[in-house]
């Protein structure tokens, strides 16, 4: 095993062409889950142009407006770009309603465990959790700090600290790892999409920057930038950000969704689907194993790799890997898995309350998720993210 | 004489093709003078080619080498000018060189320097001076009296009219056609030659001829020339200090014009006052978007193009937008309209591409003809017949077989068309739209009024927190009735409806009359039903101001007085725009912060409303304690939703599935929001079995043309669109290469409608503006008429081709008779009498009566035709000469019959002609359909007029074997049964070969 490396993982900021059709994606999902829970939807979302496209399969009861959506999360956003901003930029929809199945699926939460039992996985899915202890949230660090970074890009746009900083930005941070335990930050890489109007010169951008973003993010940080630490601004001269000038897809920031690449991660999009795809729940499910093994103490690091087949309850596989980090072997963390948690489709449906979420969160769950990462979030009280099985699983130990 | 400083007054004007330059030369308008000596001088230089100069337009156009520039070439027109000036050159009699070029410059003063005027440049002036070169008023206008001296001295505002054809000239026409020459040459050999009857036969052939083509003519003119006399346009004008709505041919110089929206300019005018007001100027200028005008003045320089003069309003060009005030600076045949109609001396609308067509495969034939008469006579010399025969019978022959006026087969079939449409209360106003209604591809139609009823009726309503409906004239909430009187929230929801609300009230005989757009008349019908005074209303609130709804504001607001001098801003729009503007929402009798939540249930209700394919509206206002606070939309009180239903019409969904049966794509405009454009659309099953795809922008000029274009090919809906932005869908749909048809009846649909290659006017509902600009009009808002129209359209295509299919195909078996014959070396079949015999009646009658056939069954069930495809392809020449050959084996065989029983001679030449002649008109039958009937599929409808040709054709034609004189008359030997068996046999086996030579048409699954 490879003790001593560097590593780097990249967030974008919600203005982010593939982050936005993330968000619009999801919101759709927020939307129709608020108003039907039982709904099934599948919303892709791509911007080219300056041009929002929409592609929606659903199966549902709700009333919904595509268009006003997309809206509603551009304007949340802040564009307001005269070539991109909520009220004049064209949308082009493609709703697909597929009649409601009158065996649509019922209230997990109300399901006996032989009903659980009888509802099998749908598609066919590999999905990883992962955790480890770089951070208090047990997420890998260098996607902690990336995420961090992104999050204050936006936060002094929308403060107006530094008001020539438009939406769409990129954080890149590079770490340097020592016995598999973070050592030290070896670079920092931001690309910021700047207003062409008051665009500030080299320097000045890198002095506000490092000020008004890198500073704040590190105050708190254990690990900060050295003398060596590369600070890299914006690579390629001017970056053209924004929807106007690249385009965006719905499922492209896969890394930025999960573990910045630290770990294995699935290669299916979070975002745009209804909770009922195992796809997206697995990954959930998977993410809430790993993270209760590592606050057990019983790893470091931990990776669990679920596999569903369509047709079948359980996953075909469960694995747990914890590179060497394990306090226990493998195979009893795999055992102690199989005991604790249920990793039925219908199951994790339930425990999580997946369905309902959008409902108690009616200003919006799964679009919030869709940026700065589906886990280790400090901002969202999120199921999976629960170290409610610690007690049970250290008492399950032989 | 009157001489003038020339400025610098010789400038190309267009210099794009090199050695040849047009230049505009001041002072040459109407002035013979300089014309003849500028001409005469310049065209005894070496270098110069050709010279023509123009006194109507003042412009000169030369031919040079190429060792010289344009610029040299100006130079030494102006030198010209200056000797000119300086005496050179011969006073032409009874014209002064220098005479005022426009008829508007009679009343200016002489110590304005003339130059300034020449080219028009009333830009260059400021406003007052032009009203004091006019002695006109800009707030009064023209009194009565200076009207009519005005009137008496310039005379009508009128266009030159081309010179309509007078029907002697119509006649005439009918004897300068290439086969009336070949006729008349051979009529001439006949006489030269002792052949006197003959000669009389072959004129009076020619007379008949030109009696059926007179006839069909003068017809089918007066069909076209009645599409002009639609237009009548209007003017409004300030006369004696009050407007007044006059024809636009009594505007005079100096006529203050009102420009509204819908109007055509009346006549050339400077802008006074303006505001928005933009013009459509693309006849003029090509420029699809309308023109922004502004008051201002612009440099006086002459050479500004038309489409930036922006102070300038032209004869001919629509008010699209905005209003404005103007002054008329010229009119009549001295506007650029009355310049360019001069120049193209229109007599009659242009020939429509495929008349174009017709023409140039006529001509094509001709020589092709001629080249084959000329093999014939060139054979039968070498074999030994007499020059003077062989020449008279292949003249004949030529004049036979050159497939005379077919041009004429589109003209009569559109004039058909026009009236068969007229019928079904469609009315063509423009002749191409009869050839273009057959290829269009895709249709696109308004929601609101043209697939809807219009008829808005308020049905749900959300206000506070509470949902009602309104059944049976009655607002019912979940707890019962409601009475607004004991809702402060609701009263105020409905005051809004009726002050931010243009329906005018009147009162007839007690009777209230709405007279308003369809969603405004609801909300006040709402309100009423709901036990509002109106009137008590509209008297507590008087409206001070209001500002409409617009393309980057979805919302309309108006400003109001109430009482203690405090102000009341009403708005109704968009939801979600409106409610972004809110901050507060009332509920009940008090107003509570529209939090997230709030925000998030009043959105939910309006997605609600709009998945029932309601247009909701958002309400919401303000009073402002300050008379001069600014009228801002913010801060805004929330009021609620209304929701109102406009139901699909009845045959619309029918109507669409046609169309894609038609394999025409439909598309939907709307200004609703999406979700309510996506309920119509199913309703209406508008993308068949795809899924809708929505375009949702209010600023469709915003997306790059090649991306729209890519977007327009799938987009099955517009959501959100202004009717300004139509014209730009209908730009991208053609530049994608689609025939594009468009309905519209707003007075924004205008441009749209123009650039369509079909633009449809709803005629019913429509506006003026619609109806003129429009190639159709339906005079009914009968939506399904438009499938009749379509497949008149198609079925007017597929007759042109019938016709000139059964002319060419019958055509070319005559000659090829003749020239197998010839080069069998088994002499001639035919003589000349019955050559024309044959020309006579086996061809127009049953031509004609092709032009009749029905549209055939399934007509709507194959996809349009491409309109890049000409009228005939290689295949099509290749079947005709296919059937040609089968009716000429027919008839050689019957010759062959002959000569083996009677030997060379009469009886011979009997069994051909007849053989010939027989198998030409069964082969009409024939020609009523490229494609064999499959069995089980739909008959033909009969055509009875076809019936009647043949049926007819084959009476006269029995003549010739039965009717002694007859006979004797055309040469032919007299013939047994057995002959009439061989007949028979040899006309009605090519029909039976060519029928099943057909293809067969695919019955198309439904």
């Amino acid at each position: 095993m490879i003790q001593n490396f560097m590593y780097t993982s990249e967030s974008v900021t919600e203005g982010h062409p593939d982050k936005l059709c993330d968000q619009i994606s999801d919101a759709i999902v927020d939307h129709f889950l608020t108003q039907d829970p039982y709904a099934r939807v599948r919303a892709e979302c791509a911007v080219a142009k300056a041009i929002v496209f929409i592609a929606a399969r659903f199966a549902s009861t709700a009333n919904i407006d595509f268009a006003r959506l997309a809206r509603k999360v551009i304007q949340r956003i802040g564009y307001n770009h005269p070539d991109f901003n909520p009220l004049t930029c064209s949308i082009l929809t493609s709703p697909l309603a597929l009649p409601v199945s009158p065996n649509r699926p019922a209230d997990e939460s109300k399901l006996t465990d032989a009903e659980i039992d009888a509802i099998p996985a749908r598609n066919q899915v590999t999905a990883f959790g992962f955790a480890c202890n770089h951070t208090e949230q047990l997420m890998p660090l260098p996607i902690t700090l990336a995420h961090r970074i992104a999050r204050r890009l936006t936060e002094v746009r929308k403060e107006k600290i530094l008001p020539y900083v438009m939406p769409d930005g990129k954080a890149q941070v590079g770490v340097e790892f020592k016995a598999r335990k973070p050592f030290r930050i070896h670079s920092i890489t931001v690309e910021i999409h700047t207003d062409e109007s008051q665009t500030p010169d080299t320097e000045t951008l890198r002095r506000d920057l490092l000020e008004w973003v890198l500073k704040p993010v590190f105050r708190t940080e254990t690990l900060k930038p050295d003398l060596n630490s590369a600070l890299v601004i914006n690579p390629d001269g001017v970056y053209a950000g924004g929807p106007m000038n690249h385009s965006g897809l719905t499922g492209r920031k896969n890394a930025v969704d999960t573990y910045g690449e630290f770990a294995h991660q699935g290669s299916k999009a979070l975002s745009g689907k209804d909770p009922g795809r195992i796809d997206r729940s697995a990954a959930y499910a998977a993410r809430y194993a790993a993270k209760n093994i590592v606050a057990a103490g019983l790893a470091d690091e931990c990776e669990v790799m679920l596999s569903y087949a369509v047709g079948e309850t359980r996953p075909i596989t469960l694995i747990a890997q914890t590179f060497g980090t394990g306090s226990v072997s493998d195979e009893l963390i795999t055992m102690l898995l199989q005991e604790c948690f249920d990793f039925r489709p219908a199951a994790i449906l339930k425990n999580f309350a997946l369905r309902q979420l959008p409902r108690k969160n009616p200003l919006g769950f799964y679009q919030y998720l869709a940026t700065y990462g589906h886990f280790g979030r400090g901002d969202m009280v999120l199921p999976w993210e629960q170290t409610d099985k610690v007690d049970v699983l250290r008492a399950s130990l032989p | 004489m009157n001489r003038t400083v020339f400025m610098q007054c010789v400038l190309p004007i267009h210099s794009k093709v090199s050695g040849r330059t047009r230049f505009r030369v001041a002072g040459l308008r109407q002035a013979p003078g300089i014309k003849a000596f500028l001409e005469k001088t310049l065209s005894m230089q070496s270098d110069i080619g050709f010279v023509k100069a123009s006194t109507l337009t003042g412009t000169l156009l030369i031919t040079y080498n190429s060792g010289s520039t344009s610029d040299g070439i100006a130079g030494r027109i102006e030198a010209l000018l200056r000797q000119w000036e300086q005496g050179a050159g011969e006073p032409v009699p009874g014209t002064s060189a220098y005479r005022r070029p426009m008829p508007s410059a009679d009343l200016v003063n002489s110590d304005i320097p003339e130059a300034n005027f020449t080219g028009n440049q009333w830009h260059g002036l400021e406003r007052d001076e032009i009203l004091r070169l006019l002695e006109a008023n800009g707030e009064t206008g023209l009194s009565l009296e200076a009207w009519e001296a005005r009137f008496r001295q310039y005379g009508p505002n009128r266009l030159p009219q081309g010179e309509t054809r007078s029907k002697w000239e119509m006649f005439v026409g009918q004897f300068t056609s290439l086969p009336v020459y070949l006729l008349a040459a051979a009529a001439g050999i006949s006489v030269a030659t002792g052949g006197l009857l003959e000669a009389g036969v072959i004129l009076s052939v020619v007379a008949a001829n030109a009696v059926i083509g007179f006839v069909t003519e003068t017809k089918a003119e007066k069909t076209i020339q009645a599409l002009k006399a639609l237009v009548q346009p209007m003017a409004e004008v300030i006369r004696d200090g009050g407007s007044s709505l006059i024809p636009a041919e009594e505007v005079v110089l100096g006529d203050i014009l009102i420009l509204k929206p819908g109007f055509y300019v009346a006549a050339d005018c400077r802008i006074l006052t303006a505001s928005h007001l933009s013009i459509d100027e693309s006849m003029l200028t090509g420029e699809s978007m309308p023109a922004l005008k502004r008051p201002e003045r612009l440099r006086p320089d002459a050479h500004i193009p038309l489409g930036e003069r922006f102070n300038m309003a032209y004869m001919g060009t629509l008010v699209t937008g905005g209003e404005g005030l103007a002054v008329a600076v010229a009119t009549g045949s001295w506007t650029e309209i009355g310049q360019l109609q001069i120049l193209l001396n229109e007599t009659r609308p242009p020939q429509t591409p495929m008349e174009r067509q017709l023409e140039r495969l006529g001509d094509q034939l001709v020589l092709m003809c001629l080249a084959i008469c000329g093999v014939v006579f060139a054979l039968g010399f070498l074999r030994g017949y007499g020059l003077l025969q062989m020449l008279r019978l292949s003249i004949s022959l030529a004049a036979a077989a050159v497939p005379e006026g077919l041009p004429a087969v589109a003209t009569i079939n559109f004039a058909l068309g026009i009236n068969r449409m007229r019928k079904h209360r469609v009315l063509i106003r423009n002749l191409q739209a009869m050839e273009t209604l057959g290829a269009v591809q895709t249709i696109c139609l308004d929601k609101t009024g043209t697939l809807t009823m219009n008829q808005m009726t308020a049905r749900h309503l959300f206000v506070g927190d509470e949902r009602l409906e309104l059944i049976e004239g009655e607002l019912r909430g979940p707890g019962g009735p409601t009475d607004p009187a004991r809702r402060p929230d609701l009263r105020q929801l409905l005051v809004t409806c009726v002050l931010c609300n243009e329906t005018c009230i009147e009162e007839h005989e007690g009777e209230t009359c709405l007279n308003g757009s369809a969603t405004e008349t609801a909300l006040i019908k709402l309100a009423r039903n709901a036990g509002l005074d109106i009137r008590a209303v509209l008297h507590s609130a008087l409206l001070i101001q209001l500002n409409h709804r617009s393309e980057s504001r979805l919302f309309m607001t108006s400003r109001h007085e109430i009482e203690g001098n405090h102000r009341l801003l009403s708005v109704k729009g968009s939801p979600p725009e409106v409610l972004a503007m809110c901050d507060t929402y009332m509920i009940g009798d008090s107003l509570a912060p529209l939090t997230e939540m709030a925000r998030l249930t009043i959105e939910t209700e309006n997605e609600a409303m709009a998945g029932k394919a309601l247009r909701v509206l958002g309400f919401a206002f303000r009073k402002l304690d300050d008379p001069d606070e600014p009228a801002d939309e913010r801060n805004l009180i929330w009021l609620g939703l209304v929701g109102m239903a406009d139901p699909v019409r009845p045959g619309a969904r029918d109507l669409i599935a046609v169309f894609h049966r038609a394999g025409v794509d439909t598309v939907m405009i709307t200004g609703d929001q999406s979700a309510t454009a996506y309920a119509v659309a199913g309703e209406l099953n508008l993308s068949g079995d795809q899924p809708v795809q929505i375009l949702d922008s209010s600023e469709l000029n915003r997306v790059d043309d090649t991306t729209l274009q890519a977007l327009a090919q799938h987009a099955h809906v517009y959501a959100r669109v202004s009717p300004a932005h139509k014209l730009k869908i209908v730009q991208v749909l053609q530049k994608a290469g689609k025939t594009v048809a468009m309905t519209g009846d707003g007075i924004n649909d205008g441009p749209a409608l123009k650039a369509a290659d079909i633009g449809i006017a709803m005629g019913g509902t429509g506006t003026d503006v619609a109806r003129d600009v429009a190639d159709i009009v339906l005079e009914e808002d009968q939506l399904e008429i438009l499938a009749a129209a379509l497949s008149d359209g198609r079925a007017i295509y597929d007759n042109i081709r019938k016709t000139v299919h059964f002319f060419l195909s019958t055509n070319i078996s005559e000659i090829l008779l003749m020239f197998a014959a010839m080069a069998a070396g088994v002499g001639f079949p035919l003589n000349i009498m019955q050559l024309l015999w044959i020309n006579l009646i086996s061809d127009i009658f049953p031509g004609l009566a092709l032009s009749l056939e029905a549209p055939e069954p399934g007509i709507l069930t194959r996809p349009p035709r491409d309109s890049s495809v000409s009228l005939f392809t290689n295949s099509d020449f290749r079947s005709m000469t296919r059937e040609s050959a089968t009716i000429t084996a027919g008839a050689l065989a019957a010759f062959g019959f002959g000569l083996l029983r009677y030997g060379p001679g009469a009886a011979a030449g009997a069994l051909a002609f007849q053989s010939l002649t027989i198998g030409q008109l069964l082969h009409a039958t024939s020609c009523r359909s490229a494609y064999r009937r499959s069995p089980g599929s739909d008959p033909l409808a009969p055509n009875p007029s076809l019936f009647l040709a043949v049926g007819g054709s084959l009476c006269l034609q029995a003549l010739t074997l039965f009717y002694p004189p007859l006979r004797r008359f055309l040469g032919l030997g007299r013939i047994g049964l057995t002959d009439l068996a061989v007949i028979a046999g040899s006309a009605v086996v090519p029909l039976l070969i060519n029928e099943a030579a057909k293809p067969v048409r695919e019955k198309r699954e439904r």
